[in-house]
This record gives structure tokens, C-alpha cells and sequence, in this order.
């Protein structure tokens, strides 16, 4: 009977080691997560102030009001194509267009079901951003926790 | 008498001593073994044979001592056919568990062919469904009834008792192909103000996995018997299809489960 207690315990050891698969780790929906970069060095960094709104939002409502800012979620509306941010630097703005394929997906049972979005274009004005780029290779926004977006900033500005 | 003389006299009665003591290991020896605490006279085991019992009680103990030595060497228990019997089982645990809340049930029929007492060729065909729409969450799983197959063998570690009860570790492998949907997906976006349902419909995937199980098994009148079962599986392929990743997986359970629990009723035909 002794081989049956060795594979047991080869069989508990398998099991507490698969253990831990379930559970959400990511977030409960795609977001992108847009990320401030300097142009040229590609380096994180952090806007201050900054207010960002997104074009035709109820009631004018304001995403994000704050003194200083590197990176942030933008919802994307998921009932049409292209979602507008406005983002203000003090008293310049510019403003950001995304356009996207909304994919239905189930993810799992702890994270759910969402829609992710397959990036097809994105674009922004020039007054204080220099550009903005796709920063997920294969350009679709998911629950991941992992930048989507680069806005990038002349050096100087 | 000279001191030679004296001298070969010593040795004719040395010699001679020997020879008496030589006589008397030749005779038959009756030594009956006891147990010092209780008296009591020890017997032969279960398993030896008639004739060593013969010997024990008629001849000589001595010997008998050793040719049970040697016997103890060689395979007494009893050696069953190649063909010893065929269970036919009834996985029916998870539709109890589904009464308790489980969201999912497979159900199989099985066949184990029982070789030697020992190795267990098995063959299991069954159904699997599942519905569930978990607290907080956005969704309803569906799986549609679909079916699966598992082949393997168990090994018996009692094969030298009697086939009513057995302790078996065993390997499987699983494969089936199913379809699911996931509907009534709310979709809420606080912050544009939007609300919005959906499914998710039509999804078809398969999975390919193996098994490692422990069982144990017991008759309990007749020609029925019990069986339970522990397995830890592992997925060997279970391919991302459409716009889902399977949660319930016929035969195998959720996907990210590690162990399965298995009880099965079992009719054995003698073979």
C-alpha cells in the first residue's frame, strides 16, 4: 500500500500547484489606459494641471480634473464607432478621436462578460500633443492592465 | 596403559560421541511453536497450501519451519483469470450536487473490464450541461447538453483480495466537443450613461485533457457495488473559439477546476 501514499502526495502537490487559476486579476471592463510619453525619449511623465471631457458627454460631465496627471482610463462607448476626448492644459486643449470595433467577449466567470475594442484609428490636434499612438501591438483594448494609448508632448512643452 | 594408548582411547570415545549426536539429528523432530504470552499453539497462515499443512501437523516441524520460509517467497494468494469480471457504472453525482446549487452536471456510463484482479481497461461515454448566472455578475452561461468519451485503465492495489473491494489509481483521457452561449450580457457604462444587453451566441469549442484518479470501491449486496472517485485533471487543450474562452467543459467540469469528485453505481458481471 506504501506506492498509493507516495502518489498521493505527488497528486496533492500537482493540485495545490494548478491551484489559483480562477479569480479576476484584470479589470472588469476594456479600458483603455492612455499613458503621457516625451516625444522623442518615449519616457513616461506627468501633466500638471489637466482636465479631460469627453465630447458630447452628458451634462458636460468632466472625467478627470486634477494637478497632475501621467496616465488614465478612457471609457469608450460601446453603442457606436468613435469615441471624442477633450483634454485641456491649463488653457490650451486638444482633442482626441478614436475610432473602434466594438467585440462582444466572455472573458471568464470571475471577470465576465465586456466588449472589447479593435483600435482602427486614432488621432489628435497638435496644440500641446505632438501625436498619439497605438501601444498594444495588436491594437485591441482589452480588460488587461497594460497601456493602450501613447499621448505624447514635445520636449519642450 | 602408555600415554598412546591413553591418547587413542580419548579419541575412540570423541569419535564415538559424535556418532550418537549425528544419530539423533536424523530422528523426526516434534517441535510445536507457541506463543510465550498466551500458550497458544501458532498455526500455519491462511494461505499455505494443504500439503505443507499435512506435513505441520504429521511430520517434522523442523523442516516444515523452513519449507514455510521458502514458501513464504513464493505468490500464495489466490490468482484470478485474465477475464475476471465486467462492471457496468452509473456516474450520477453531480445531478445530486445540482439539487445543492452546483450550476453544472455530467452524467456517464461506464464499463470496466477487470484483468487479473489487477488492470482495469475502462470505458466511459457520457452528457454534460451546465446554466449558471453567478451573484454580481453580468451574464448566463449556457452549455447545451453535448457529450464526452474517456478511455484508461485503473490499476488494482488489492488484487490478491477478493474483487468486491478494491483500491485502484488510475489514467484517463477526456474529449469533447460542446456548445455553449452566454446571454443576457448587461453592459453599463456609467460614465456616457449607457446601458445596453447583449449575447454572446453560437459558440462551439472542444477540449482535450488527462486524468489522474483514485478510487475506491465496495460491494455492497449482490452484484452492486459503489464506487468513489478523486480525480485531478489537466488540460491538454481547450482552444480559444469566437469570442469566449469555455467556463464548463462536459465531463471535465469549469475550466479552471483542478479536482472532480465522481460516485458511481456499479453492476459486476461475472465473467
Amino acid at each position: 500500500m506504501r506506492p498509493i501514499w507516495g502518489i498521493l502526495a505527488i497528486l496533492l502537490a500537482a493540485v495545490t500547484s494548478a491551484c489559483g487559476d480562477g479569480g479576476c486579476y484584470d479589470n472588469g471592463s476594456a479600458l483603455p489606459l492612455a499613458q503621457f510619453r516625451i516625444s522623442g525619449t518615449n519616457t513616461k511623465t506627468s501633466v500638471s494641471p489637466v482636465t479631460i471631457m469627453g465630447i458630447g458627454a452628458p451634462n458636460d460631465s468632466v472625467l478627470i480634473d486634477t494637478t497632475s496627471k501621467s496616465e488614465f482610463y478612457l471609457p469608450l462607448r460601446a453603442t457606436v464607432n468613435e469615441t471624442r476626448y477633450r483634454i485641456s492644459f491649463g488653457d490650451i486643449a486638444d482633442t482626441i478621436t478614436l475610432r473602434y470595433t466594438p467585440i462582444p467577449r466572455f472573458v471568464n466567470a470571475e471577470c465576465g462578460a465586456m466588449y472589447f475594442f479593435r483600435l482602427q484609428h486614432v488621432g489628435t490636434t497638435t496644440n500641446v500633443l505632438d501625436s498619439i499612438a497605438i501601444a498594444v501591438s495588436d491594437s485591441m483594448v482589452t480588460n488587461a492592465v497594460r497601456p493602450s494609448l501613447y499621448l505624447y508632448l514635445t520636449k519642450n512643452g | 596403559m602408555t600415554r598412546a594408548a591413553r591418547h587413542i582411547a580419548l579419541l575412540a570415545l570423541l569419535l564415538l560421541s559424535l556418532a550418537a549426536a549425528a544419530q539423533d539429528t536424523t530422528a523426526t523432530r516434534r517441535v510445536t511453536p507457541v506463543r510465550p504470552s498466551t500458550n497458544v499453539t501458532l498455526r500455519p497462515g491462511k494461505d499455505v497450501s494443504a500439503e505443507v499443512v499435512e506435513q505441520y501437523i504429521t511430520g517434522d516441524s523442523i523442516k516444515l519451519l523452513e519449507e514455510q520460509r521458502r514458501d513464504s517467497l513464493r505468490r500464495t494468494y489466490t490468482r484470478y483469470p485474465r477475464l475476471t469480471d465486467l462492471a457496468i457504472g452509473l456516474n450520477f453525482i453531480d445531478p445530486l450536487l445540482m439539487a445543492f446549487g452546483q450550476k453544472y452536471a455530467s452524467v456517464d456510463v461506464n464499463a470496466t473490464l477487470n484483468m487479473w484482479n489487477r488492470l482495469q481497461p475502462t470505458l466511459a461515454i457520457g452528457i454534460g450541461w451546465a446554466r449558471n448566472r453567478p451573484d454580481d455578475m453580468n451574464f448566463t452561461y449556457r452549455a447545451k447538453p453535448s457529450p464526452y468519451l474517456k478511455i484508461g485503465a485503473n490499476y488494482n492495489f488489492l488484487f490478491k483480495s477478493k474483487p468486491d473491494y478494491q483500491v485502484t489509481l488510475g489514467l484517463r483521457l477526456g474529449y469533447s466537443t460542446f456548445g455553449y452561449e452566454i446571454t443576457y450580457i448587461t453592459h453599463t457604462n456609467s460614465y456616457w450613461r449607457e446601458s445596453e444587453t447583449y449575447s454572446i451566441t453560437g459558440q462551439r469549442s472542444h477540449a482535450l485533457w488527462g486524468e489522474v484518479t483514485a478510487g475506491l470501491k465496495v460491494r455492497i449486496t449482490g452484484p452492486f457495488s459503489l464506487g468513489w472517485n478523486i480525480t485531478w485533471h489537466h488540460m491538454f487543450t481547450c482552444p480559444l473559439t469566437g469570442n469566449s474562452r469555455p467556463w464548463y467543459i462536459p465531463g471535465y467540469g469549469t475550466r479552471d477546476s483542478a479536482l472532480a469528485f465522481a460516485m458511481t453505481a456499479c453492476y459486476t458481471l461475472k465473467l
